[in-house]
């Protein structure tokens, strides 16, 4: 029963991840929270973890409205983030920044396939526009990363997760 | 033999790939599941975007339902001069149309694989909305309806490669539509401009005032409403029709209250 505990908590912080935005000031660039939660767990545990993660992430972030189409694309790129990161987990321990890096690799990675997608003519994204996110939401990661990492350890820990 | 979690992670990927490709198939087959949890976010979402005062955002609402009013009517006095001069009626603008105000309260993410620009707003079919119904902010057209919830509505922002908007142009009226996508070969467009194509051989001036042509019972698009300027002039190019580069009136990034025109039968 307990394990089911941590599951739980990163539901409501993906939740929470894809609601917040709405509170953020109107004009600003949003910064991209899902996949902060996303790496955050990603980082700690065995890739298939980080990829059911990532999977829950993009669903929420394709069906929450107004949602996004075709349903299913974003949940499988935040997939491919949550799996890449957890394979590269214990690479990142010789340094504190090296999550942070690996972390803004992946959301330029997520941006990149917007960027992709509407040079092929599927979509619309302005340079500028993917690099304001980029930005933002690296600034971001500095405060929310590392606590979703120590919440994640803590569950660990207790044997939640 | 791999665990459990590997095996549930496979199965998932394998499921959401599966949905993807019926979605791009069949596109509709998922609304009932959209308007599921558009019923069951509206109130967080509602509660998140309404955090400041609540009064100024019903004068500006009242401000906003004003000024619409204003361009409706101004649109009205135009157009009877004109049908009393052409002594007889138009397709459009006949109708009398009501608007709801409505808030913005979501934004689509900035990081999904397809871009696309579309907000949800607080009204949705309880309250009279329709999918396909125009969406005004106080300076001008704001976009469509695209999706509608019990209690929310999704709307399709003017800049959205899906959007493309008939529209008259110039002091003649005359016709071309607007769209986000520039045509191959033209100069770049800045941030939320937007592209003109005249329809014909019709000559666009820097400084032509574009709006809305509009169409039979006002949907997708109601007659008369404010657009956009012609801000400069593309160089021709061998483009089929001449074009021209378009500043909306409206800011979609900072959108807040809107409102969507109803159609008042009777």
């Amino acid at each position: 029963m307990i394990r089911l505990l941590g599951p739980l908590v990163r539901g409501v912080l993906l939740l929470a991840a894809v609601l917040l935005p709405s509170a953020w000031p109107a004009g600003l660039a949003r910064p991209d929270l899902v996949l902060l939660v996303v790496a955050g767990v990603a980082l700690l545990h065995p890739p298939p973890v980080g990829l059911l993660v990532g999977l829950a992430g993009g669903w929420l972030v394709d069906v929450v409205p107004p949602g996004a189409a075709p349903l299913g694309a974003g949940a499988l790129v935040y997939a491919a983030v949550g799996l890449g990161l957890g394979a590269v987990r214990r690479q990142l321990v010789l340094s504190p920044v090296l999550p942070w890096v690996a972390t803004g690799l992946a959301a330029a990675l997520v941006l990149g396939v917007r960027g992709v997608a509407a040079a092929a003519g599927v979509g619309r994204a302005l340079p500028a526009e993917l690099a304001w996110t980029l930005a933002v939401t690296m600034l971001v990661a500095v405060l929310v990363l590392p606590v979703v990492m120590r919440l994640e350890r803590w569950m660990t820990q207790r044997g939640w997760a | 033999m791999p665990s459990r979690t590997t095996v549930l992670a496979l199965l998932l990927v394998a499921l959401t790939a599966a949905v993807l490709v019926v979605d791009l198939a069949r596109p509709g087959l998922a609304a009932p599941a959209r308007s599921a949890v558009a019923a069951a976010l509206a109130p967080a979402q509602r509660v998140l975007a309404g955090w400041d005062d609540g009064r100024v955002a019903e004068l500006t609402e009242e401000r906003n339902a004003l000024a619409a009013e204003v361009d409706r009517l101004r649109a009205r006095a135009r157009d009877a001069t004109e049908l009393e001069e052409l002594a007889r009626s138009s397709t459009a603008a006949v109708v009398d149309r009501t608007l709801l105000p409505a808030r913005v309260v979501a934004v689509a993410s900035g990081s999904t694989p397809v871009g696309g620009r579309t907000v949800t707003v607080d009204v949705g079919s309880e309250d009279g909305v329709l999918p396909d119904q125009t969406v005004v902010a106080v300076e001008g057209l704001a976009g469509r309806v695209l999706r509608v919830a019990p209690t929310s509505a999704d709307v399709l922002l003017l800049g959205d490669p899906q959007v493309v908007v008939g529209v008259r142009f110039g002091q003649d009226g005359a016709l071309g539509d607007v769209q986000a996508d520039p045509v191959p070969g033209l100069p770049a467009r800045g941030h939320g401009q937007l592209t003109l194509t005249a329809l014909g051989d019709t000559q666009v001036e820097v400084g032509d005032r574009v709006s809305t042509l509009g169409s039979p019972d006002d949907v997708p698009y109601a007659a008369g409403i404010p657009l956009g300027t012609v801000v400069s002039v593309d160089p021709d190019r061998g483009q089929l029709g001449r074009t021209a580069v378009v500043e909306p009136f409206v800011d979609t990034d900072t959108l807040d209250l809107v409102a969507v025109v109803l159609r008042e039968d009777g």
